[in-house]
């Protein structure tokens, strides 16, 4: 493999400089056909070229020089026929995938480039052979790196879900502008970082700040203020919908409709780890994710806030009347709620870039995280974003990638035929 | 307990109506046209039937992910107003220019600046710079008897679209830059290649002419893959093209592109050890800074349009002094230019008979390459041909120009292009 690196390396090499050289001229001379022989890095000399029109009347012959180059002018524009005579071939070499002809077209004022891409003859290399022979690996290579990228998408979903589905579960709102929540916080780290000038590293720590902050303030004046009121549920919703557009074009507005990358680990080269290649951001941006949810995980499960807001998802009512402060539960939830869809959009903008839309794109793949992993779950939001994140990479094995969001969304409709409740979700009475 | 459940029933509620506004998010375009049938009835109405001034309005991108397009052909088009109101106008009057937003397909913008252009009595329209974006207008602007005049548009749907004889492009079609691109992949020795391209006019047009000329040149088309611009990440386009493992990499595409290469850097697909090629609708000097130094070393990329001379830059560069592209400048200036040459040929500047000229003051007659000139000329009664800095432009039946240049350029180390070209390729569009 290194080898056949190299020598393909060298061979472009050889022919970036034979083309510069050979270009100038020979644009000026009218319609041609012209071609470049090389093998293993070197020029192949004397190679017999025939051309002949479609109708198979001769053209012109030409035998590839010193430099492995052969041009052969042509006197009209039109289809031509290209062979090349195998038996002038050096003895080890072959034209790849054995077919000796070419019928390229040639146009008005321009040389057409002609390509028989020279290979190696003898047994172990056969032309066509090897990438067949490695076609299962590659496959499973596929497999392997597609899982990788499931996890590490479904992550970045799961983050994402875990406050909606906590503010969901403890207020009852739909909150359609979730997604900008995690478009905050890839764009206060941007902001941070190439503005300000910090760290990307502190930058995201400020931002998960201030999305945690950000979380607060909004259920202190503005869902507070509402739930207060009495406003219903669905009008409710359909505000989050307004706020979600305000907050939209407010970005764009502020930040513009560029894709911008973050000043630091943009263009991070890959690293290999088994058969995976991914750059060391995406390990340590997982690893990080992980940790988080983990711990908000078991913070719901075993700590009295925790439980509080378990209680209050349950029935607001009762855990009010059994002492537990709702509205201040409530409020630490929107800030936690916050600040994790803050951490999500910082993995978010680390992995790809910053774009005004990049939380609308994902709020529908959010919503399917949540619905699918089960309400009043401390994991379901996991395990639904992880699902959702799977499906919708490894789906691509069979649909084209246009399509890939369809497989996430069609395992969403089987598995709320059969399972109502979600994965994790408890089976409920209804009526 | 039993509250979960009318819950979960608002929450898939919720899902449905999410899946349901990202649906009119991206269909919204297509309503538009629908408003202009009753116009369409009569083949030259209201527009302003010679009101003796000449207005011309810009539907240009100013968001969206075009935006890097924008500033060179808002350039073009001052300069080329400029020029003309300083040689003393059109039929004796100052020309009026009137800027709007054409916006992204993503969005309903150039619907809305269409309406505000037309309301404003403009009487050509130059724009919009998508294929996409002047397909979803083409139909209000025409019906309403204004000539569309698009510096940038590549698709060739454009060329047989019904209309009217009123839309007009100093862009070639894509039939010419597909084929050398082609052949510019195939003349690197690149015998296996790998195509990402765009959902959509451009891109799937620019895919397939791309295609065709790499297999008559000999190479072969391991993987062609179309993607969701909008799609939340590529690892799984990026996936799939790996385990193809071409030799040359063809990314057609606009802003998303970055994210499409970071995620090629990210699995190892980089510079060193494949080629990569970029079209005009992601070639830039700005969105690869990030990048680590020579990330892009190597990278070419193909531009319709001959060379702006260094004059005309700088005459730019006077308009606006933050360019650093060029794309497509020289064909804004070409197109106002032409408009108000037929306009003034025509001695009317109502779009019908300005359409009606253009044609004529492109080809056939006494050669001039400025507007004072031209004019000149034509008060004098003379036929003239403008020859403009994008090339002689002469239009074909369809309103497409005949001839058309294609640059190639390279990237440097520094992740920036040099706006000379390697070479520049002349052809006839019809081959």
């Amino acid at each position: 493999m290194r080898r056949a690196v190299i020598a393909f390396t060298a061979f472009l090499g050889g022919l970036i400089i034979l083309l510069s050289a050979g270009a100038a001229n020979a644009w000026a001379e009218g319609e041609g056909l012209r071609g470049t022989l090389t093998f293993q890095g070197q020029p192949v000399n004397g190679v017999k070229i025939t051309v002949t029109t479609e109708s198979g009347a001769p053209v012109g012959e030409a035998t590839s020089d010193a430099k492995g180059a052969w041009e052969v002018p042509v006197p009209a524009t039109g289809k031509y026929t290209v062979k090349l005579d195998a038996s002038t071939l050096p003895p080890n070499a072959a034209v790849r995938g054995g077919n000796l002809t070419r019928t390229p077209s040639v146009f008005e004022g321009n040389v057409s480039t002609v390509l028989f891409a020279l290979v190696a003859a003898d047994g172990a290399a056969q032309p066509g052979e090897e990438p067949e022979a490695s076609a299962e690996s590659r496959w499973w290579t596929r497999v392997a790196q597609l899982t990788f990228e499931g996890f590490n998408l479904g992550l970045i979903i799961a983050l994402a879900a875990m406050g909606l589905s906590l503010i969901f579960g403890t207020t009852g709102l739909t909150n359609f502008a979730h997604g900008e929540l995690v478009t905050l916080g890839a764009v206060f780290t941007f902001f941070f970082s190439s503005v300000v000038g910090l760290p990307v590293i502190l930058a995201g720590v400020v931002a998960v700040v201030m999305g945690g902050a950000f979380g607060y303030l909004q259920d202190r004046y503005f869902w507070g203020v509402l739930r207060g009121r009495g406003t219903g549920l669905i009008g409710m919703m359909i505000i989050s919908i307004g706020v979600a557009l305000f907050l939209r074009y407010a970005i764009l507005f502020f930040f513009g409709p560029q894709s911008l990358p973050y000043n630091e680990y943009a263009g991070q080269p890959g690293i290999d780890v088994g058969p995976i290649t991914a750059a060391p951001k995406n390990f340590i941006a997982m690893g990080i994710e992980l940790t988080v949810l983990i711990v908000a995980g078991l913070a719901l499960l075993k700590t009295r806030t925790g439980k509080a807001a378990r209680a209050v998802a349950d029935n607001p009512a009762l855990a009010a009347s059994s002492g537990i402060n709702v509205d201040r539960v409530i409020r630490i939830i929107w800030t936690a709620g916050g600040a994790v869809a803050a951490l999500a959009g910082v993995m978010l903008g680390l992995s790809q870039n910053v774009q005004y839309q990049m939380g609308q794109d994902m709020l529908l793949l959010i919503f399917a995280g949540v619905t699918l992993g089960g309400l009043g779950t401390a994991f379901g939001a996991l395990v639904g974003a992880l699902v959702v994140g799977l499906f919708i990479q490894l789906s691509t094995l069979w649909v084209p990638p246009e399509l890939k969001s369809l497989g996430a969304l069609a395992v969403l409709i089987i598995v709320l035929l059969l399972r109502p409740q979600g994965i994790l979700g408890r089976r409920e009475r209804i009526g | 307990m039993t509250r979960i459940a009318p819950l979960g029933r608002v929450l898939a509620v919720a899902t449905v109506a999410s899946l349901a506004l990202t649906a009119c998010g991206g269909g919204e375009e297509t309503a538009a046209p629908a408003t202009s049938a009753p116009a369409a009835s009569s083949s030259a109405p209201a527009a302003a039937k010679g009101d003796g001034v000449l207005t011309i309005g810009t539907l240009l991108p100013q968001t969206g992910s075009l935006a890097i397009l924008g500033p060179p052909e808002f350039a073009g088009v001052d300069l080329a107003v400029e020029e003309i109101n300083a040689a003393g106008g059109v039929l004796g009057k100052p020309v009026v220019k009137n800027h709007t937003d054409s916006g992204d397909t993503s969005t309903n913008i150039a619907s809305q600046s269409v309406d505000k252009l037309l309301a404003q009595n403009a009487d050509a329209i130059v724009g919009a710079a998508s294929s996409g974006v002047s397909l979803s207008v083409i139909d209000k602007i025409t019906g309403a008897g204004v000539v569309h005049f698009s510096p940038a548009n590549t698709s060739d749907e454009l060329t047989t679209y019904a209309d009217k004889g009123l839309y007009f492009r100093t862009a070639p079609p894509d039939v010419l830059q597909g084929r050398v691109l082609g052949d510019l992949v195939v003349a690197d020795g690149n015998d296996t290649v790998g195509i990402l391209a765009l959902q959509d006019a451009y891109g799937t047009g620019l895919a397939d002419n791309t295609e065709k000329a790499v297999v008559s040149g000999g190479g072969e088309v391991v993987e062609k893959i179309i993607y969701d611009p909008k799609a939340t990440d590529f690892s799984a386009d990026v996936a799939k093209l790996k385990a193809a493992n071409p030799k040359g990499i063809v990314l057609i595409g606009f802003a998303e592109t970055v994210k499409v290469m970071q995620e090629l850097i990210k699995q190892g697909l980089t510079t060193d050890k494949h080629k990569w090629y970029l079209v005009d609708g992601n070639l830039s000097n700005e969105n690869f800074l990030e990048f680590p130094k020579g990330t892009m070393d190597g990278v070419k990329a193909t531009l319709p349009g001959a060379a702006a001379p260094d004059a005309f830059q700088a005459k730019l560069k006077a308009i606006n002094a933050d360019l650093t592209d060029f794309s497509y400048s020289a064909e804004s200036y070409d197109a106002t230019n032409l408009i108000a040459l037929a306009a003034e040929a025509a001695k009317s500047d109502a779009g019908v008979d300005i359409a009606a000229k253009l044609g004529e003051v492109s080809k056939g007659g006494e050669k001039c390459t400025d507007f004072k000139t031209c004019a000149d000329l034509l008060k004098a009664g003379k036929d003239i041909d403008y020859d403009g800095v994008s090339g002689p432009v002469e239009f074909n039946d369809a309103g497409d120009p005949a001839v058309a240049t294609i640059g190639i350029y390279q990237y440097g180390p520094d992740n920036t292009y040099d706006t000379k070209a390697l070479e520049y390729r002349t052809g006839n569009i019809a081959g």
